[in-house]
């Protein structure tokens, strides 16, 4: 198993690109495991015909720890499991907490242990704004970063700032950044400004994206663009994606994985679960 | 269970924090409880029996609302790089209250920073500050045993570990070796507990062990894990009185041979149905035993031999997060013929008839009735007399 987690500014492609990824993992016959970590919970929307699934928070606020694993994941299309760790009300709560609280919950339900998935996609709001949004990237969960940005300058300033938080936090045993996804906005000189962040931040353009009108087209039949319009350019350059992933997935990513993922609820449900 | 309940005359149980600072008091360490202080001297003047004979290196990191709004966390880690060139501890375990858990501190990262500055060994343990001591004991034996454990020693036969001792169960050191001695005269070497008069070498050796007795539910996560890592296999039970140290010493050598986890009660039978959905009122019960559920699941076995098969015996014992339900508490006080239970439950008896039988437990109402606790391990105690009232 490994991990990714795609990271930029609000409304870049993130969800599109996260999605259309986890098509393509799947398409190669790989168990793939979505989570998008955005209050807006439309990360796999796209993956289950445009309806939403219930949101990991919205279920524990009802179930508590009644929740099981399978209140939390959802299949969808093409077998790929999905999840959604919600939010808050807007301007209540915590969101960063909450997704915090979302991957407790799946720790402490084994949920890796028990679906084994060979590839895990976290789709993460765009600023990293507190702790819980660095969640997705600290030790035991995903140990490559990808940025998605387009060439417009609020997008690249936003890249600029994660590449930083992920050089920051190196020292701590976090992810490392796997390399930059351009999904292309069309405006000038868009690849020439995107290699300037790369050289900046010391990573590469690992996928330039087209824009592509054939993803509105597919997102109002409710299906994967993936699926919709499998020749299509954007599906195309996707598919030259996952396999550079792939190709440069770290080795030996479990143990590490394993080893911290136990969760602190087992202390009491150790005693309910032991068939002793 | 429900996530409501009202408190009005019940105490709580001791906090995971605090099971924290006692699992790791013996071993060495300094404890870095990551909180603004506070209500945290409920360790020291409450949960720590040993606070006042022995010394040990345990901090309260004093954190202010700005550092926690800022993220700031160089304050904690120059604080603890301080401290620990101060102290020089052999090791230095990191914990939390609720507000860094609030917060999502990142235990792992901050313990991987503060051990490339210093040098010394950081095992990260993320409490909440919400939960039950047996959570946080677990937690902290787990992680002090997947970094400090010798995993190349191979199990010797008839040899155990004790699992989940600490003073917050068995308050005083008389206690643990009753357990030591009532194992040992049945040809059972106590290899290590863990962790009460114990010395971090000797805990090292845990692997020396074939099989793990769980004597508290704080053991659990331990023996778990050396049952999925090391493929120790692990039995729960209490030793309390000579027929539970029999059947203890009985399925160790039956895990010993098949490597099967088990335990020595019917948890099934002797379970109290309380604060949960199905929770339709209380039964009539001639005994119900309250308090942590491994010692009181082995009270109840211990209790059935005296009083009888057809003795309905039942063990009401706290959930990690919500604790026990008190209504649920008064309806089986008040459904029994006998209760055995801290004293501090006393109030919870109202108009019931019910005898109360005292077993005061650290964990429950703090040094109140330390002195009263009797030697309930091991062959010297009398269930009979004890349950009888002498
Ligand atoms: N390459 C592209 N071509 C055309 N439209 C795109 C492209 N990438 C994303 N979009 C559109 O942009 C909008 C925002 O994308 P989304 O993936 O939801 O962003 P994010 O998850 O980063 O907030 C969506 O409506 C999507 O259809
Ligand atoms: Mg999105």
């Amino acid at each position: 198993m490994f991990r990714i987690a795609i990271y930029g500014k609000g409304g870049i492609g993130k969800s599109t690109t996260a999605a259309a990824l986890s098509c393509a993992f799947a398409e190669k016959g790989l168990r793939v495991l979505q989570v998008g970590c955005d209050p807006k919970a439309d990360s796999t929307l796209y993956l289950h015909g445009g309806k939403r699934i219930p949101t990991i928070l919205e279920t524990l606020r009802k179930k508590r720890t009644q929740a099981e694993l399978e209140d939390l994941v959802f299949e969808g299309c093409k077998g790929i499991m999905c999840a959604e760790s919600g939010g808050p009300i807007p301007g209540l709560g915590c969101a960063g907490r909450g997704i915090a609280a979302a991957f407790e919950a799946l720790d402490e339900r084994n949920a890796f242990d028990i679906l084994k998935p060979d590839v895990v996609l976290y789709d993460v709001l765009g600023d990293v704004v507190c702790g819980g949004f660095a969640m997705p990237i600290r030790e035991g969960y995903a140990e490559q970063v990808y940025i998605v940005t387009s060439g417009e300058n609020m997008a690249i300033y936003a890249a600029a700032n994660i590449a930083m938080a992920v050089a920051n936090f190196k020292e701590r045993g976090y992810a490392s950044l796997g390399g930059v996804i351009l999904n292309r906005r069309d405006v000038p000189d868009e690849r020439e400004k995107v290699e300037t962040l790369c050289r900046d931040i010391e990573s590469e353009i690992v996928a330039d994206l087209p824009r592509d009108n054939m993803i509105a087209e597919a997102e109002k039949t409710g299906q994967p663009l993936m699926e919709a319009f499998p020749d299509s350019a954007f599906a195309k350059e996707i598919r030259r994606l996952a396999d550079y992933i792939l190709e440069h997935a770290p080795q030996s990513s479990d143990e590490r994985g394993i080893l911290y993922a136990s969760a602190d609820m087992e202390g009491k449900r150790a005693a309910d679960r032991c068939d002793l | 269970m429900r996530d409501w309940h009202v408190h009005v005359f019940t105490s709580t149980y001791t906090a995971d924090v605090s099971g924290v600072c006692s699992a790791m008091y013996e071993l060495g360490g300094m404890t870095i409880l990551h909180d603004p202080d506070g209500c945290n001297s409920t360790y020291t003047t409450h949960d720590e029996p040993r606070w006042y004979g022995s010394k040990a290196l345990m901090f309260v990191s004093g954190l202010d609302e700005l550092t926690a709004v800022l993220g700031d966390d160089d304050v904690l880690i120059n604080d603890v790089c301080a401290a620990a060139e101060d102290y020089k501890p052999r090791f230095i375990t990191l914990c939390g209250s609720s507000i860094p858990h609030i917060i999502a501190f990142d235990f792992k990262g901050v313990a991987h920073l503060i051990e490339k500055k210093t040098g010394i060994p950081v095992l990260p343990v993320p409490t909440n500050g919400l939960r039950m001591y047996t959570v946080g004991v677990g937690m902290a034996l787990r992680e002090w045993i997947r970094r400090f454990a010798d995993f190349s020693l191979k199990p010797e036969p008839k040899t155990i570990n004790l699992l989940g001792v600490t003073p917050i169960d068995f308050s005083r050191q008389e206690l643990v070796d009753a357990m030591k001695t009532a194992f040992e005269k049945r040809g059972l070497a106590v290899n290590a507990v863990g962790a009460m008069g114990e010395s971090f070498e000797q805990l090292q050796k845990v692997c020396r062990a074939s099989v793990n007795v769980v004597v508290s539910s704080a053991g659990l996560l331990p023996a778990k894990f050396l049952s999925d890592k090391a493929g120790i296999p692990f039995v729960e039970g209490t030793p309390i009185g000579s027929f539970m140290t029999d059947k203890i010493a009985e399925a160790v050598l039956q895990s010993e041979k098949d490597g099967q986890n088990c335990s020595v009660f019917d948890r099934g039978k002797y379970l109290a149905k309380a604060g949960n959905d199905e929770y339709a009122g209380a039964e009539k019960t001639n005994l119900i035993i309250i308090g942590e559920e491994v010692c009181s699941l082995s009270l109840a076995g211990a209790a059935e031999k005296v009083l009888g098969k057809d003795a309905v015996i039942r063990a009401l014992f706290p959930d990690a997060d919500e604790g026990i339900d008190e209504e649920a508490l008064v309806d089986y006080i008040n459904a029994a013929d006998a209760v055995i239970c801290d004293p501090l439950y006393r109030n919870a008896f109202g108009r019931s008839h019910a005898k109360l039988i005292p077993l005061p437990h650290e964990g429950y109402s703090g040094r109140i009735f330390r002195d009263d606790i009797p030697v309930f391990l091991g062959d010297g105690f009398d269930i009979k007399a004890f349950i009888m009232g002498m």
